[in-house]
């Protein structure tokens, strides 16, 4: 009673409170005789039914009225540069994967993800931090970037995605019900609300478990993947909405999906060609588009993946997405046996009916038949695994275009690229087949069955993608396999994402592209921000320091004009700072180690280059070692010394090799002058000047190197003199990137990276490369022509990220090519590696040159593989193109330009080194290698004869 | 791995030669001869209905239209297409959206719409006018009391 009473008042008080404020007129309405009248509360809200046959979606869950689908995600798959086994193995895993679902039906749903090129642009934007200053009147990065797009206008680098929808169960009337009931049942006995997916459970699990493992790989969908696909679906063929509206974090229920039903409505004339769909809300508001729904016909053998590409795949190539939807029945196999018997009595009965009845001879077809049902029964009896079930399956393709002739065209071209082995067939009722796309509705009819079994299905695979690279670097061009899409690269994702080695390698034969595939690299990264060393031994790359947009950041070197002691192997280990380790645990200790290290590497590398300057009979001596080595140990690791000690060390050696170490120091002191690039002048170190560069072009014009497959014996002392030039020049690169900031984007480009295998502390610089690419965040490009060179190397390939292999001719070369791409070998793609871009003698009398655009095979080192095109056309960079054209035209301008440029940059050089008379004639004897003997007998009396005695 | 489809099996050519030892000049799909039957029996109703009376020549007509119509149809149907999808696909047709070119509704229109500035009140009962009489002077006066000072705007 008082509950009540208290109760009433409380209610007249909030009463009052709420009508305090509101017209005094209000007040009569409590008088009006018709005010216990009920108002009309929820029931009278009229009830939404989707014209769709979904219902409600709880997590990947999709139920209609008759049925519940769970929907997957499948993961894209390599298909180019696997071998058949490999591909093989994927389609009968796939396989298997249906065959476990016997008796279920599947929606397989191949939509497309768009990510246009303006994106790629914006996102290269983001990512391009500290970019380099634009100089007044050249190429501005916005230019640059406007180009950029501009060549690649309207492509896109869309990703296909895969859907899998699996029936889980047919829903029962009592099912529906509750549903029906949920909003009051959910008030009262809210468990029998979801009744029906909880004990779903576990059958959910069962599939989660069979679509989840090797083969589909494929994850529950989630909410944000389900409204994309749904979204993909009943708005068939527009572009894709610019924003999606927002997932809810709970059930989607039957009045949610409106959002889906209501971006887009379908609508055709009785038998048009196409269905028009048209654009309702969003960003697709009046866009109309008019699709072309087609089905997969009559399909001849295909020899899977040997010669033909699975299926599906195969519509990657066209340039407009295509959408498809296919509707999979996985037969039992007893259905299967008794229609098979029927069909076999059927063909009897006729042949029977041919011969027996009519005395006729039946077709041959029915022989065949006949001996085409034994072969299917065979196939489901024999074997313990279940890759004979069979399917029944519709396969239906979407392509689409603003107008109706456009998207007829696709759809003839579409025929063509299938046409000799598989028919593609254009039916009618287009508005009927469009709306099957749609997740959860029904097959509109049974025309264009196509039966086969679960391998056969299987060897569709949608998922094979050809993708490789990433979304926010620099173009690179595009690929050239099953698709065309263009390729993007930052060399950086991999030390700042993925915690992977910074290190590239590029292979590819003469005149193959490196230098224009590296310098395009160099050329873009540095508009983004990266800063680069270069190392090039021919020195054409230093044209890049000319470009005017790069000229005021950028500093070409040639080392042999360069001062004295710039090689020198103390300084070009670089002394590490402290403020480095402050990030360290004990940054003092770590320090000390790392202070330790450097020594050691200084000691051993000075060991390395004097043991390999000496002629190779004296070097190989176990005494020269042993005095060497105590003489490095003596002058020690300081960063300060210079070999010049180590000679002096020498002749003080007073063990009982003596006389041997005097010999040694005086074979070294003849070479003095020639190393005069090693030892600095007498207070004045080259290392003293700091300079900030973005570019430097290291270059050593005119070094004598060693030709291939010339054994280390028969090198000449200028030909090892010059590879341990190199080798010092490689360190000296390496220097560079300990000099900038840590986090900062640095890459080092070393061309000719050949004599890393050869000099012992060549490993040592690629373990250096490898641990610290990482940390510093370096990209370290190596460039040769044999992959072998690399290959020489312990463990380099398990260090590579990423690899970029060019056309090869020598059968060896290119097998070596695939291991370093992690190919297999013997699988064939010796002949792509054989076949990338032009070949040499394909026209003999040609006289115009071969522009084609080179080709490589880039494995980005995430898994991607792909042939590609490199493609730096487009007017914006014309100017690059004619630096890196590396060519020789004898007929190219009139020389005079370039001459100027040359002393241009010869300039703003670092103090260079006035080579004198001595050292012309001594370059000149390095040019000969074989003629210093008199050389030196005229230069400097008989020092090298006596040696040379002495040595044999 | 050579991988095809099955569908070569069902793809059997049922055909009626005719009665045994009597072969037809034709050969004709049991399909055929389904649906030409059923067309020759909706072809004589049709014939009944237009009033065509029942003899030889009616039937011969009868039956001619049947061949060429029957001809019609199994030229559009195979074992891609069979009969049941084609009918379906063809109601599909039928049965499928349009495109809305009349548009529906057009200005809104509040003309049909009575309005009147005053909602109708409650007569009120002698008593409460009495009360609503007397309550004006109350609050006037006491008002007057309150806002003192401040000007009343002058009446027209």
């Amino acid at each position: 009673m008082f509950g009540r009473r208290r109760d009433r008042d409380r209610r007249s008080a909030q009463h009052i409170a709420q009508h305090a404020a509101a017209d005094p007129r209000e007040r009569d309405r409590a008088s009006y005789s018709k005010r216990g009248r009920r108002l009309p509360g929820e029931q009278a809200v009229p009830s939404y039914t989707p014209s769709i046959a979904a219902r409600s979606i709880d997590g990947h869950l999709l139920r209609t009225g008759q049925e519940v689908y769970a929907w997957y995600r499948l993961a894209p798959q390599r298909w180019s540069f696997r071998s058949d086994s490999q591909r093989q193995d994927l389609i009968a895993a796939i396989a298997g994967q249906y065959a476990e679902l016997q008796g279920r039906w599947m929606h397989l749903r191949v939509t497309t993800r768009p990510y246009p090129i303006r994106m790629w642009a914006e996102a290269h934007v983001h990512n391009a931090v500290k970019r380099l200053p634009d100089t007044p009147g050249t190429l501005s990065f916005d230019d640059y970037m406007v180009g950029e797009q501009q060549q690649l206008m309207g492509r896109s680098m869309a990703e296909k995605e895969v859907y899998l929808g699996v029936q889980v169960q047919t829903r029962n009337m009592m099912d529906r019900a509750v549903e029906r009931a949920a909003p009051v049942l959910r008030k009262v006995f809210p468990d029998a609300v979801d009744a029906e997916l909880v004990a779903l459970d576990s059958e959910v699990e069962h599939l989660d478990q069979v679509i989840g493992s090797a083969g589909l790989e494929g994850r529950p969908a989630t909410a944000e993947e389900m409204s994309w696909l749904m979204h993909r679906s009943c708005s068939l063929g527009l572009p894709a909405p610019r924003n999606l509206p927002a997932v809810p974090g709970a059930a989607w229920e039957p009045e949610d999906l409106a959002s889906f039903t209501d971006a887009a409505d379908f609508h055709q004339e009785p038998y048009s060609p196409t269905v028009t769909v048209r654009g309702r809300t969003g960003s697709n508001a009046g866009i109309k588009r008019h699709v072309a729904v087609l089905t997969v016909g009559l399909m001849h053998g295909l020899q899977i993946p040997e010669v033909d590409d699975p299926w599906v795949q195969r519509a990657d190539r066209l340039p407009a997405s295509v959408e498809w939807s296919a509707r999979i029945y996985v037969r039992k196999p007893e259905e299967v046996s008794g229609e098979l018997s029927r069909q076999m009595s059927k063909v009897r009965s006729q042949v029977r009916h041919y011969t027996d009845e009519h005395e006729l001879d039946p077709p041959q077809s029915l022989a065949r038949q006949a001996g085409r049902v034994l072969e299917i029964d065979d196939e489901m009896t024999s074997g313990f695994t279940a890759l004979g079930t069979r399917v029944r399956s519709w396969w239906r393709l979407a392509v689409s275009g603003p107008t109706e002739r456009e998207a007829l065209r696709l759809a003839q071209s579409l025929l063509e690229l299938y046409k000799p082995k598989i028919a593609i067939e254009h039916p009618e009722a287009q508005y009927a087949i469009a709306r099957e796309f749609i997740p959860g509705e029904p097959l509109s009819n049974g025309a264009y069955l196509r039966r086969g079994s679960v391998l056969w299905a299987a060897s569709a695979v949608p998922t094979a993608t050809a993708e490789v690279g990433d979304r926010r670097g620099i173009l690179l061009g595009e690929t050239v396999t099953a698709t065309r899409r263009p390729v993007a690269w930052d060399p950086w994702m991999a030390q700042e994402l993925r915690d992977a080695s910074g290190l590239t390698a590029m292979v590819a034969g003469l005149g193959a592209g490196k230098s224009f595939l590296g310098g395009g690299m160099v050329y873009k990264t540095l508009r983004a921000g990266a800063h680069w060393t270069l190392l090039d031994p021919s020195g054409p790359l230093s044209a890049l320091c000319d470009l005017p947009e790069l000229r005021p950041y950028a500093r070409p070197i040639n080392l042999l004009n360069a001062q004295p002691g710039i090689l020198n192997p103390y300084r070009v280990v670089a002394e590490p700072m402290i403020e480095h380790f402050l990030d360290e645990e004990d940054p003092e200790r770590a320090w000390r180690r790392e202070k330790a290290l450097a020594a050691a590497t200084r000691r051993r590398l000075v060991l390395d280059v004097l043991t390999g300057l000496l002629p190779f009979e004296v070097a190989r001596l176990p005494q020269t070692r042993i005095v060497l080595l105590r003489a490095v140990r003596t002058v020690g690791g300081r960063f300060d010394a210079h070999p010049g000690l180590v000679f002096e060390a020498l002749r003080r050696d007073a063990s009982e090799h003596h006389e041997h170490a005097v010999v040694v120091a005086d074979f070294l002191d003849e070479m003095r002058e020639r190393m005069s690039l090693l030892i600095p002048e007498e207070n004045h170190d080259p290392y003293n000047e700091v300079r900030d560069d973005r570019l430097t072009v290291l270059t050593m014009a005119g070094l004598n190197l060693p030709k291939d497959g010339v054994g280390r014996e028969h090198w000449t002392d200028a030909e090892s003199l010059g590879v341990e030039m190199l080798n010092l020049a490689a360190w000296l690169t390496q220097r560079s990137i300990y000099e900038k900031p840590k986090d900062q984007r640095k890459g080092v480009w070393i061309d000719e990276a050949f004599f890393l295998s050869e000099v012992p502390t060549g490993r040592v610089l690629m373990n250096r490369f490898a641990r610290d690419s990482r940390k510093w965040n370096v990209r370290v490009l190596l460039s040769s022509q044999i992959p072998a060179d690399f290959l020489r190397i312990q463990g380099f390939v398990a260090l590579l990220d990423s690899v970029f292999v060019g056309r090869l001719d020598d059968d060896q070369a290119q097998a070596d090519a695939l291991r370093l791409l992690k190919v297999p070998v013997g699988a064939g793609y010796e002949q792509v590696i054989a076949s990338l871009g032009r070949r040499p003698g394909g026209e003999r009398t040609a006289t115009e040159r071969d522009r084609a655009p080179r080709q490589f095979v880039f494995g980005d080192g995430a898994g991607g593989v792909e042939r590609i095109r490199i493609d730096f056309s487009g007017p914006h960079l014309e100017h690059l193109r004619n630096a890196l054209d590396t060519t020789p035209d004898a007929k190219r301008g009139n020389g005079s330009g370039e001459l100027v440029k040359t002393d241009d940059h010869a300039a703003p050089q670092p103090p260079a080194y006035v080579p004198d008379e001595i050292d012309d004639e001594l370059a000149a004897d390095m040019e000969l290698g074989l003629t210093e003997d008199e050389a030196h007998l005229v230069g400097h009396g008989d020092g090298t004869n006596r040696h040379r005695d002495g040595a044999a | 791995m050579r991988v095809r489809t099955d569908d070569e099996v069902y793809r059997v050519d049922a055909v009626w030669l005719g009665p045994p030892k009597a072969t037809f000049p034709w050969r004709a799909r049991y399909v055929a001869w389904g649906v030409g039957i059923v067309v020759f029996l909706v072809v004589l109703t049709i014939e009944r209905q237009m009033g065509v009376g029942f003899g030889f020549f009616s039937t011969a007509w009868a039956l001619v239209a049947t061949i060429i119509l029957t001809r019609f149809i199994t030229q559009r149907i195979s074992h891609e297409r069979p009969l049941t999808a084609v009918m379906s696909m063809w109601v599909r047709e039928l049965t499928a959206p349009r495109e809305r070119t009349a548009s529906a509704g057009g200005a809104a229109s509040a003309a049909r719409i009575r309005v009147s500035p005053q909602r109708p009140r409650p007569k009120l009962s002698k008593k409460q006018r009495a009360r609503q009489q007397a309550q004006p002077r109350r609050t006037s006066a006491s008002r007057k009391k309150e806002v003192r000072g401040v000007r009343t705007p002058a009446r027209p």
